[in-house]
């Protein structure tokens, strides 16, 4: 599995879909189904513990998902646990994923393995 | 040596931040800055404390005016983090925010916060700071949580320009952005 994380619009469909031979089809939305990739995977930490979340996304070619962290922290209890089981799901992703890939200015950083 | 690490909520910086302690070797002293208010504070402490056990590190609790900390001396010394120091210095009764009030509290809590970090860094021969990107959500806050914001980041980039080894932390994964691991292994032995 590739993690390819960053940003808000910072590239991440774009670089699954030129560099890793995606479609937008190949893409579920926050959830998990046949499809071969998950963009927007800290959607799932709402109804899933980030345990749980990682094991369902573990065998998928490639798992999106926008950093959620560096803002101020929530005011709403829920939101902040939320941002929290998102970052706990990028490290356990980060953890098992073959290569991490970072977006920054659409461009690609790769911080773990290699492309 | 110096090292700031920094990192967003829950992108592993705490666990790194000790590995590199744990690396220079020796004695390390952990100065821990959350106030321990409320059930999710304790929770937070509980799970960090969970992260040391076994590490023998030993603990300074401090929440704020760190420079008047009598700190024992030790080999290394570990601050986490810059957040905490700065939130409780800004909004804590009588610390040095809430004593002078206005816009020059921004200034005030950044020296006071700097003060105290070269203080406990000063009983150390090697110091890492964890500190907290906060700024890059995109979302306008009111006056007082801009200016809990900047002040961050001016903590952040006075200690980042005279630190030997600066990381972010991104998912768990090391991005060194000055330095490198071997040079942060190796150096001053």
């Amino acid at each position: 599995m590739i993690l390819i994380v960053g940003g808000m619009g910072s590239g991440k469909r774009a670089f699954a879909c030129t560099r890793l031979g995606l479609g937008p089809e190949d893409l579920s939305n926050g959830c998990v189904d046949e499809r071969p990739a998950v963009e927007h995977a800290e959607q799932l930490v709402h109804t899933l513990s980030p345990e749980e979340a990682a094991r369902v996304l573990s065998g998928k070619r490639a798992v999106l998902m926008d950093e959620v962290g560096c803002g101020v922290v929530p005011l709403d209890a829920g939101e902040r646990a939320w941002r929290e089981d998102a970052g706990r799901l990028g490290c356990l992703l980060a953890e098992h994923a073959e290569a991490v890939v970072r977006m920054v200015c659409g461009l690609p950083q790769v911080i773990k393995g290699v492309l | 040596m110096q090292a700031l690490v920094i990192g967003g909520a829950a992108s592993g910086k705490s666990a790194f931040a000790e590995e590199l302690c744990t690396a220079r070797g020796g004695t390390v002293l952990y100065v821990a800055t959350m106030e321990a208010a409320g059930t999710e504070a304790a929770r937070r402490i509980a799970r960090h404390r969970e992260l040391r056990r076994g590490k023998g590190f030993r603990l300074l609790e401090c929440s704020r005016d760190l420079a008047r900390a009598v700190v024992p001396s030790t080999d290394v010394v570990l601050v986490e983090d810059v957040g905490n120091l700065l939130a409780n210095e800004l909004w804590s009764p009588d610390s040095a925010g809430v004593a002078c009030g206005g816009t020059l509290a921004e200034d005030r809590v950044v020296e006071a916060v700097l003060d105290g970090i070269d203080v406990v860094a000063a009983a150390a021969q090697d110091c890492v700071v964890v500190t907290n990107s906060i700024a890059s959500d995109g979302v306008s806050y009111a006056p007082e949580t801009v200016s809990y914001q900047r002040a961050i980041a001016r903590v952040n980039a006075r200690l980042a320009r005279r630190a030997d080894a600066v990381v972010e932390v991104v998912v768990g994964l090391p991005v060194w952005m000055r330095g490198n691991e071997e040079m942060w292994r190796e150096r001053g032995r």
